[in-house]
Parts: C-alpha cells; structure tokens; sequence
C-alpha cells in the first residue's frame, strides 16, 4: 500500500505541476469568466453611427408614417436621461429619405450604387399594395437591401413600423376595433409544472414550475463535466504507460513495485488529479449558482453522485488505458488501438438526448446497464426529473462495480506481461491470453 | 560465507526457447560477482529472475534470505540494460521518486542525493530536467537511482558501456566503494578487462548453461599454465606451421597462443626463425578462456 502510494503521490505532483493542468486550470474560468465580462463590457459599447436609408414609396403614404415614428424613437429610445441630468445617446439614430426615382432610372441599382458609395447604408424598396385593403400582396411587397446584413436594427424597425400602419389601415377598412381583435386573438398559455404532494401535517407541497436549466442543463452540464473530467485524465494514462515502456522506466519500476502496484499507483494518482479538477470546476459551480441566486438549481446529491460516477468510471476507463499502452510498444499502435477504447466511452454522448427526452425508456435503460456507459448516463438520468427507480439505481452501481474491479484485474493482468514486452502490438487473442494467464 | 543470492536448479523456457538450464549458483554477501557471457545467452534473464521480475519454471531463487516472494527487492538496487528516466523530471524529483519506490524518504534521502550528485559532479544539475542532460550524464544519474535507497544487493547489467574513460573510472571506483561498505553486487558485462580487474567472482552462461562460475584464480588454474603471450618482429605470421601451436589469438603487435607440450621448445623454434621481443609464460587471460568455452560462434555474437 506504501509502494502503491507512492507512485499515485509521484504520478499527482507531475500532473498537477505540469504547466497543461495548470493552465487548464486557469483557462476554465478565464473562458467562462472571460466571456461574461465581455459581454458586460461590450453591452454598453454600441455602434452609434447614424444610419442612413432611403425609402422608395410605392404607396406614397408609408414614408410620412415612418418619419413619424422614427421622430418617436429618437425622443424615446435613442437618448437616455442619465443619472446627472445630461442625456447620454444609447441607440444609432435613423436617418431616413425619401427617394423620388429619376424618369427610367432602375432604382434598386441607382440606390445600390449610393450605399456602395457609402452615401447610404441601405435603402427600402415598398411596393404600392403594400395597403391594400383585402391584403391582396405580391413577392416582395417590402425589401430592405444593404451591404451590412448583420446590423438588424434597423430593417427590424422598418417591418414593425410598416406592419404596424398596414394592419391599422385594414383593420380600419373592414371597420373592426383593432385593440378588441387582438384581445380575442390572445392565445391560452400552457406552462408545464411538477408534482404537487400533501404533506404529513396535511399542508400541500404546491407544484414547482418546470425549469428549462434545471431539467436539461443541469443533467446534460453534469454529464459533460463528467465526460470532460475522464477525458483529461483516462487516456492520459496509457501516454504515461507508453511513454515508460518506450522510454524503458517500466523495468526498473517493476524491479521495485509490483506491476499491480505500479498500475493501482497510476490509478489513484488519476482519479485524485481528476478530483482535484473536480472540486475546483464543482466548486466554481457553487459558487456560481449561490452567486446567481439559484443555489437550488444544482441539489448537493447532484454534487455526491457526480463524485461516485467520477471515481468509478476513472478506475473503469483508467485500468483499460493503462493495459492498452501497456500491450503496446509504439505509439502508432496505441493510437489505432485508442480509437475502439474512445468509441466505447462517447456512447452516452451519442445518446443522451434521446436519454433526456425519455429518461426512464427502454434506450436510457439498456444504455444504464452497459457497464462502460453507466456513469454517464446514469448521472444522466439521476439529475433529470423523475429520476431512475431505486432498483436500476442499485443494480446498475453494483453491475458497473462489478465491471469495474474486472477492468482493473484484468488490465492488471494485461499490465504485468505487457510492462516487459517490447515489438509489435500484440494480437487480441494474446493479450486475452495474458489475462487468463496465471 | 553466508550467500545473497542462490539459485538452486534454476530452469525458465520462453515458449521452445530454454533461456536459463537448470542453474545452481551461489552469491556470496560482500563480494562483486561479474555474469559473462555473450548475447542471447541467459544472463539477463537470470538477472530479472533474481529481481522476481521473472518467475522460474522450477527450481528456488533466494534472495537476501527472501524465498520466491519480492520481500526483499526493496533492498536490491537495480540498473537495467537498456536505460531509461524520465525525462520531462528533475534530477532531484526523479532521485527522490525511485528513493521512496523502495520505501526510502524523508530528509535523509535528501542529503544523500546532494552528496552522490555532487560526488558525480553533477550538483549544478540538481534541477535541471533529464531530457537536459547528456548521455554520460544520464548514466550517472541512472546509477545514482539504483543506489540511492542503500540497498544491500546491486544488480547492475552493462553498466559501464556508452561511457567514456573518465567517467568510467568515477563508475567503477563507485562501485568498489559500495563493496567496500559491504554490498553484494552482481554485474553483467561484455568487457573482459572490467570484469578482470573488479570480481571477485566469474559467472559465465553459455545458451542458457552454466560454463564457469568461481574466482578468477580458480577458473584459470583450472584452464592451466598454457599460454603464451609472445610479441616478435614478424607479428602472428610466424607461428603458421610451428609444433605445439593449438590455438594463436592475434592482438596485432601481441600474440597469445596456447601451446601443447614444453613452451620452450616453442622458444627455440622461434628464436631460430625471428626475433623475440617478448616471451612470457602465464595463464590464459579470461578472454582467452571465454573463447575457448564459447567458441568461435560466440566470438562472432559477442563481438569479442
């Protein structure tokens, strides 16, 4: 056991002093930190060029409608009265004119050139059915052209304010009262809640409403966490595996630890590296969540469980890695056999929104009792509402235990021949062998 | 002499290959015990069995006392053939992890490690990473790891090949600094010379059989005083056609021959035909005797 820790205590402090841990480290919050202060920052920094559009009017009532408008806009949403007194311009001002077309000119090329020429930044083009009353429209009744699509502001204004004139004028042709059309038109809105239950003392637990993060993000967020984790640490076993019998350590450390030992070391050192990782991504997430006010959105047995799946899928995936690069004397060969091994891994990933969107079906349940995809998907599932019957719970662990004290022995047995082997890659059949080997 | 290692009817087969045949052999406490022998002839394998790295198909392997379990590795030091460290650790981190490999840590083993760097001149490099260091540097590094945990038994395969004299010389006075404090050590070489000058005893395994095993001393009275070393004007070519001329390993300016009946009549023959420079009656050096047992074949695999 002092031998086994040892090599788990070298194994950590090379991992966590390598400068890839560290700035993994750093990088996640930095990403995620980084990303909402940009967003914070750049909130206020907006674009306040005025824009400039023309406006041919087929109608020939539509542009004074919109100068109005626009003459709202600018006194309500363009400037802001800041806390001082002084007003501080918030929103780019439109600027707009009306286009009379020249005898036999093509209007959409002669305005395309002008915004070309930088003297416009887009132009509209209304049709005169526009209003007609029987809604009676051709193709393109409205178009807005531009070179600088992106910026939606503006056209977005452009169909409201015209939309908004054109259904006045037909509500007002068939002589309805617009505002009592559109309070009948309002439609019944379905909202989906949880279960209510009454309590010992006769009170009623009332019915939370469903909550998008918490139904989907949470569990898809853990399992991804959860995938992301194994991923740093697992495969990485079978490069430092590799790397000692290329590098011929592995003889000299089996002259002194046991190849059990050795690869046990190399496992605890993996999963407390990936706990170390853990707790600080986990920790972030509570305070994050505390921080926001939705402490509650992440229950602390989410927290629990995430560390049992950790643990046993790193000895599940880590074992399997450590005997692949073990059995192996190249790395070519490694990598062709990583390929198999990654596959088994990302099969929760294919599969969990079809988990999620029947977390007790016949898909969730088959994949929940496949040893290798047991820690993802249940995680899956234990997060989302309902959760797994007990039972599935209970005989998954122990199955997934099972298989994972399997994996260990049998990748023990697969590292205590491979270690001292050096040439090709050996057959499936002889590393099979190894494994009943005595 | 009480023994650090024995082997009692050792036999390991690789598939239809029979690397070690029923071996017996005896490791005295204290003393440099050299295994010769050429490529491919079992020595290594022998090696890997007394670390319990190998297990044998029959017979008993004792070490340190310890039967046929690995209680006892933590007290054996071991430097493969083929090297390795690694190389993205420090110097003093890597020491330290093979120290505490074998249950050795502390403060201790600290002022250990600085007192071997800086025998081996290497305290300037306390921190630098292996992959820094150059080769002869490396190996020192390498012995250092195999000795660092005071092990009463060194196991050291080829150790001195790669090196050049210099550090050869630091090597080899380690070495007998260790025996000299009382640790048993077995080493295997290809360089006759080496083992000449430091065992006490000679292990010589042929294709998985034992040929010799004793002192020196022993082994060569028992081949006799038969051989000549002879240096003449005219070098190996005249001695072609001389009588009593068995077998003539030419050393270019010196000639060891080994000779049937009286040497002196051999003299005679010689004085009549060249000039003798040098004529000196002694036992066959224990290169002679490695070829002698193992032949010409394995002069050819050996490269001797």
């Amino acid at each position: 056991m002092q031998k086994i820790l040892a090599v788990a205590r070298a194994e950590y402090l090379q991992a966590v002093r390598s400068k890839a841990f560290i700035l993994g480290v750093l990088l996640m919050p930095l990403l995620m930190g980084g990303s909402v202060l940009a967003q914070i920052m750049l909130k206020d920094q907006v674009d306040l060029r005025d824009r400039r559009c023309a406006v041919l009017d087929g109608t020939g009532e539509l542009f004074e409608v919109l100068v109005a408008a626009n003459e709202r806009r600018d006194a309500e949403t363009v400037w802001r009265a800041k806390d001082d007194g002084e007003r501080q311009q918030v929103r780019p001002r439109f600027l707009l004119e009306l286009h009379v077309p020249a005898d036999g000119e093509r209007t959409d090329v002669e305005l395309s050139r002008r915004v070309e020429a930088g003297e416009l930044d887009g132009f509209l083009l209304v049709a005169p059915d526009v209003l007609d009353r029987e809604a009676r429209i051709g193709e393109r009744p409205l178009s807005y052209h531009t070179d600088e699509p992106t910026f939606t502001e503006l056209p977005n204004w452009l169909g409201q304010t015209v939309n908004r004139e054109v259904r006045r004028t037909r509500f007002a042709a068939a002589e309805l009262d617009q505002e009592l059309v559109s309070r009948l038109d309002r439609s019944v809105p379905l909202r989906t809640f949880g279960l209510a239950a009454e309590r010992s003392d006769g009170t009623v637990e009332e019915a939370e409403e469903e909550n998008k993060a918490r139904t989907f993000g949470v569990p898809a967020g853990a399992m991804f966490l959860l995938f992301m984790l194994i991923m740093t640490s697992a495969p990485a076993l079978m490069n430092q595996v590799l790397e000692e019998k290329m590098q011929r350590i592995a003889e000299v450390l089996v002259s002194a630890v046991t190849p059990f030992q050795l690869m046990m070391g190399k496992l605890l050192g993996g999963v407390l590296v990936s706990l170390t990782l853990a707790a600080l991504y986990l920790g972030a997430v509570v305070w994050a969540t505390h921080y926001w006010g939705v402490g509650d959105l992440v229950p602390l047995s989410v927290y629990a469980w995430f560390v049992v799946f950790l643990v046993l899928a790193l000895l599940m995936y880590g074992s399997m890695f450590s005997a692949l690069g073990s059995a192996c004397s190249e790395l070519k060969d490694a990598q062709s056999m990583m390929m198999p091994a990654m596959i088994l891994i990302m099969i929760p990933l294919f599969a969990w929104t079809a988990v999620l969107e029947s977390p007790n079906g016949p898909v969730a349940q088959v994949l929940t009792f496949i040893p290798t995809a047991t820690p993802l998907i249940l995680l899956l599932r234990m997060v989302a509402p309902p959760g797994p019957p007990a039972w599935e719970v209970a005989a998954a662990l122990v199955l997934c235990l099972a298989a994972t004290v399997g994996m260990v022995w049998a990748g023990a047995k697969i590292f205590r021949v491979g270690m001292l082997s050096q040439g090709q890659a050996p057959s499936l059949r002889r590393v099979l062998g190894w494994v009943l080997s005595k | 002499m009480e023994a650090a290692v024995r082997l009692e009817h050792v036999t390991k087969t690789f598939g239809d290959h029979t690397a070690v045949r029923d071996l017996s052999l005896q490791v005295p406490r204290g003393s440099v015990y050299g295994f010769i022998g050429p490529n491919g002839s079992g020595k290594t394998t022998t090696i890997r069995m007394i670390l319990h790295i190998l297990h044998p198909d029959s017979g008993s392997i004792e070490v340190l006392g310890e039967v046929r379990t690995r209680a006892a590795s933590d007290r054996v030091g071991y430097l493969p053939e083929e090297r390795g460290l690694y190389k993205k650790m420090t110097v003093r981190r890597l020491l330290a992890y093979y120290a505490s490999l074998k249950g050795v840590r502390g403060r201790g083993v600290r002022d250990d490690i600085d007192r071997w760097l800086e025998r081996f001149e290497l305290d300037g490099w306390r921190d630098a990473k292996i992959e820094t260091l150059s080769k002869g540097m490396a190996q020192k590094v390498q012995f250092i790891s195999t000795v660092i945990a005071k092990p009463e038994l060194v196991i050291l395969d080829e150790p001195f090949t790669g090196l050049d004299p210099v550090n050869l010389d630091v090597l080899r006075t380690a070495v007998l600094d260790l025996r000299k404090a009382g640790t048993t050590i077995i080493f295997s070489t290809h360089d006759m010379a080496v083992a000449e000058q430091l065992c006490d005893f000679i292990f010589m395994i042929f294709k998985g059989d034992k040929v010799l095993d004793g002192t020196l001393e022993a082994i060569q009275r028992e081949h006799g005083e038969d051989t000549l070393r002879l240096r003449t004007a005219d070098g190996a070519a005249v001695l072609e056609g001389l009588p009593g001329v068995e077998q003539v390993l030419d050393h270019g300016r010196l000639q060891e021959v080994r000779v049937e009946g009286d040497p002196q009549d051999l003299l005679r023959e010689l004085v009549g035909r060249t000039t003798v420079h040098h004529f000196e009656l002694t036992r066959p050096s224990l290169h002679d005797i490695f070829v002698r047992v193992a032949g010409p074949e394995a002069r050819e695999e050996a490269g001797v």
